[in-house]
């Protein structure tokens, strides 16, 4: 389309002021994380007082980079097992016969209609008497698969040709070894979703490691945060923001890097 | 509503162009075929004559007024896309119907003319189905009559055939041309086919390398064309081009093994001669001087076509007879037999020898004897 | 083994038709596979069992008891707790105040993500950086962004108030006033869903045919009837699969609204999840709690469904 000279200049500055609304509380958390809280309190954000202070006390007095470990390892177990047992599950639905198939897949189609946050008061009482209380093992366990994760793979696994399931036939292939080396590689972009998808549906998990974890041993970030934000009573938000920054940098990282994938397979989902 | 394109050019950075110096008049009520190979900038034209893209240097003239940079809707024409740019949530009639609908016509009015122009397509049946329910041919009927709807008198069309099979493409040129006829459109057609620009058009423009080649009407262009690039271009199967040298007075020797005589003395230089297959003959097997000999055969139905080798090595392409049982390896004796068009050697035509049957195989005499 | 599900194919049967049917059977399934059946799907059943299926029938039998304090169902109160609470003004009020978010998140989201889709899908110099800028916040959790608002709209020394001091404006309180409260909340959720969204419509404009656009501009359509005509029902698919999904994100918020407002002021802000959690895990009522967690249920399940209903019948351009 043809642009006059104006038209261009309007479409910039309404470019320019989406993209300050949307990287203002970035910045803003970023340069408040770098200033004394004095300063922040006397509400003197033009200081000229810059220093990495913050950084440093939040890694030395918080818990911040346990709670960072924390998550990481939560969301890197659950995304592996999600992966794992949703691509089994799903490839069971595409390519093994059995008896009350179809039931079975409404029936887990039909969970992924119920919020997990409407069945936490059960799921408490569970784990409490797994004994799994305060431990990694609580926070991932309830997460080893997910519904969506089926439905998704399912619908990737049936765009695979019907002629490579024959030719594996002819060549005399299990499922195992269909699986693993037709399946899984021909769905490397759901994959890749998937895996994503559950790592940062696992990093963001509030509520559930809110009631079942009471030690910064097992806290993860998004609590960890909680945990400083309410304890910190004279409001150290110069630390506070530190923290907020260090949380959230890894993230952003792996956003930006990994963002070419990461919305194709997106759209790949939203469109299926 | 004639059109004139004066010294079109575009460039999208400085120095690199993708079309220069486009030159070309376009009469009302004409069929104009744009020609040339895929990248050749034909696309580009088309567009820019749309007002899609905007034109780097030049004019163009819609119906004697300066339209260069006026918006695509204000230039009063309509555009047929390969792909047809069907709208797949709107049924067949509101396809046909939304740019009518977008200039705000009268309700009353937009109905007469959807119900005419799906009329005139033959798709009152189909016109409350949506595109995905549709046939490829019947896609393109939709294309066509939203064009014809809009009442534009010109109508430009981007490779519209292209996506259809070999057998509704055939029939769809008749009907596009009747239809143009019928309603005395100036069309501006995209082909990258010349079988296609030289059934259905009144002039062809044969674009490439970024420039204006040729522009004539189909015989022009097959009989008489200025360079080696059109002339390999046009016709089925393709010319021969044969690299040729001066060899005596009136003589040129065509790949070491043919001569060909000429009316008039050239200068001594490099030539290449360009002869179409069919206007090359084949002495009975066993008669005369072998001088080809053949690589593979082709059977075409009516002819059957040699590819072949001369005895430098020059490949060859002629058409046989399929009563005669050519194989490969078979060794011919290969004379000329009809026009034969002498190029210089950046490719710029000279001059053309009309072709009496003379055969200029040094086997000649003998075989006249 | 019983190997062929398919039938013998018949001599002489029309090699298209004969093409077709084995296109509609897709792969060739054999009847010894619940030994594989039972490895590949076990676990996922066992979790979902566990964790699914278990917990949504026994949240539904804990809703119709008293219980005591560590959870377990005391006297049977058939519907009362649902009626108790459908009756009761604070839960009304509070199923209120949960549409009033919900509607302003879900509403402003999609007009801001379009708007940005929209704003980033043109070719110009320099549009990859706003394009990775407005996809930054899908990087962002709950906490921090709750953390960056927090600051932003704390008294005095955040950011709106400075601007306000500067422009001499009267001082809004905004988390401890019931209107401004609500309005940060939905602006701080805003912000952190625009990232995704953003994302997923800018793929869906992409997606649509440039032709389209030619072909309407050459009809004579200006830029906003080809927005309204165009655009808008071309990716009309995915703009309702991302209003379902932020309309059932916005009912499952939590961290955002436990960080900035503690469901106040005044319980302005206390939305359906953070009632369940109050009510279960503050106030000990389990019972109660379970009723609220079944209606929550029920609400997200019925847009779920008519999310599920609307793809089904929706065809591939």
């Amino acid at each position: 389309m043809m642009l006059t000279k104006t038209h261009k200049t309007l479409r910039y500055l309404v470019l320019v002021i989406m993209a300050i609304i949307i990287i203002g509380p970035f910045i803003l958390g970023f340069w408040t994380s770098l200033l004394p809280t004095a300063d922040i309190a006397k509400g003197t954000l033009f200081s000229t007082h810059i220093s990495f202070q913050n950084y440093v006390d939040a890694v030395q007095q918080t818990a911040i980079m346990r709670y960072l470990l924390n998550s990481f390892v939560i969301s890197l177990l659950t995304m592996a097992a999600q992966l794992l047992f949703c691509s089994l599950g799903a490839y069971a639905f595409v390519f093994l016969s059995f008896k009350g198939r179809d039931f079975l897949f409404y029936v887990i189609l039909a969970t992924m209609m119920l919020p997990f946050e409407a069945e936490v008061i059960p799921n408490f009482a569970t784990v409490r008497q797994l004994n799994l209380l305060n431990h990694y093992a609580v926070m991932v366990i309830p997460f080893l698969t997910s519904a969506f994760g089926i439905f998704m793979l399912r619908q990737s696994f049936r765009q695979i040709p019907p002629e490579l399931k024959e030719a594996a036939d002819v060549e005399g292939l299990n499922h195992w070894q269909f699986y693993w080396r037709v399946t899984l590689p021909y769905a490397r972009i759901s994959l890749f979703t998937l895996a994503a998808y559950s790592f940062l549906e696992s990093w963001n998990q509030y509520l559930w490691p809110m009631l079942t974890t009471f030690s910064d041993k097992f806290r993860p970030v998004q609590d960890g945060l909680r945990q400083l934000q309410s304890q910190e009573t004279f409001n150290n938000w110069g630390m506070i923001q530190a923290s907020a920054v260090i949380v959230v940098i890894p993230t952003l990282i792996v956003l930006f890097v990994g963002q070419h994938y990461f919305k194709d397979g997106l759209n790949e989902g939203a469109t299926k | 509503m004639s059109i004139e394109l004066n010294a079109l050019g575009k460039a999208y950075t400085a120095d690199n162009w993708v079309l220069q110096n486009v030159t070309a008049h376009i009469e009302s009520g004409e069929f104009f075929a744009i020609v040339g190979p895929s990248g050749c900038g034909k696309s580009t034209l088309l567009r820019m004559i749309a007002g899609l893209i905007p034109i780097s240097t030049g004019e163009l003239q819609i119906d004697g007024k300066v339209a260069t940079d006026l918006p695509p809707k204000d230039r009063q024409l309509t555009m047929v896309f390969q792909s047809y740019a069907l709208f797949p949530f709107l049924s067949v009639t509101d396809n046909v119907a939304f740019g009518l609908k977008a200039r705000k016509f009268p309700a009353k009015e937009i109905e007469e003319r959807v119900t005419k122009a799906i009329k005139l397509v033959n798709l009152e049946e189909f016109k409350d189905r949506r595109p995905r329910d549709l046939s490829g041919g019947q896609r393109q009927r939709v294309a066509l009559a939203r064009a014809i709807a809009s009442d534009a008198k010109v109508c430009l069309m981007d490779e519209p055939l292209s996506n259809l099979d070999a057998q509704l493409r055939i029939k769809m040129r008749t009907e596009l041309r009747n239809l143009q006829q019928e309603l005395g459109l100036t069309v501006i057609y995209v082909t990258h086919d010349q079988v296609e620009a030289m059934t259905m058009a009144d002039h062809i423009m044969v674009l490439h390398d970024h420039k204006i080649q040729q522009i004539g009407t189909p015989l022009d262009i097959y009989n008489r064309p200025a360079n080696t690039f059109v002339a390999s271009f046009f016709g089925t199967p393709r010319m021969n081009l044969l690299p040729a040298r001066v060899t005596a007075d009136r003589e040129l020797t065509l790949a070491d093994t043919l001569k060909l005589a000429l009316p008039k003395p050239l200068p001594v230089a490099d030539y290449i001669v360009g002869i179409r297959p069919t206007s090359l003959y084949l002495l009975p097997q066993g008669e005369g001087e072998p001088n080809a000999q053949v690589k593979t055969v082709e059977y075409l139905g009516a002819q059957i076509l040699l590819e072949a080798e001369l005895s430098d090595g020059t490949p060859i392409e002629l058409t046989a007879d399929p009563d005669e049982n050519y194989r490969a390896g078979d060794w011919l004796s290969v004379g000329i037999d009809g026009n034969a068009y002498i190029f210089d050697h950046t490719g710029e035509v000279q001059f053309m020898v009309e072709g009496g049957r003379q055969h200029a195989s040094r086997s000649h005499a003998s075989a006249q004897a | 083994m019983q190997a062929e599900v398919t039938p013998a194919p018949k001599p002489k049967v029309d090699q298209s038709a004969a093409i077709s049917h084995k296109r509609a059977k897709g792969y060739n399934l054999h009847a010894g596979d619940k030994y594989y059946a039972f490895a590949f799907l076990g676990p996922s059943l066992l979790v979902l069992g566990t964790f699914v299926f278990y917990p949504m029938l026994r949240t539904l039998y804990l809703s119709l008891f008293l219980t005591n304090n560590v959870g377990r169902p005391t006297v049977f109160v058939g519907l009362k707790n649902y009626i108790g609470l459908l009756t009761s003004s604070a839960y009304q009020a509070s199923l209120q105040a949960t549409a009033i978010y919900v509607i302003g998140v879900v509403a402003l989201t999609l007009i801001l993500g379009l708007l940005l889709a929209q704003l980033a899908v043109k070719k110009l110099a320099g549009i990859q950086w706003f394009r990775t800028i407005f996809s930054a916040t899908m990087g962002v959790s709950v906490s921090v962004a709750a953390i960056f608002w927090l600051f932003i709209f704390s008294p005095s020394i955040g950011l709106f108030d400075q601007i306000g001091n500067l422009l001499h404006l009267p001082i809004v309180a905004w988390l401890t006033q019931p209107g401004p409260a609500m309005t940060a909340v939905i602006i701080s959720t805003v912000w952190m869903n625009l990232g995704f969204t953003f994302l997923i419509l800018f793929g869906a404009l992409q997606m649509v045919p440039q032709p389209l656009y030619e072909a309407s501009a050459i009809e004579g359509a200006s830029e906003s009837y080809q927005f309204f005509h165009v655009t808008i029902p071309m990716i009309s698919p995915t703009l309702f699969f991302t209003s379902t999904v932020t309309l059932i994100g916005a009912f499952k918020s939590f961290g955002l609204i436990d960080l900035m407002t503690a469901g106040g002021p005044n319980n302005a802000t206390n939305l359906m999840v953070y009632r369940v959690y109050q009510d279960a895990f503050l106030s000990g009522n389990y019972g109660i709690a379970s009723a609220e967690s079944v209606i929550l249920a029920v609400i997200i399940a019925l847009f779920t469904l008519l999310q599920f209903k609307f793809l089904e019948k929706r065809v591939t351009y």
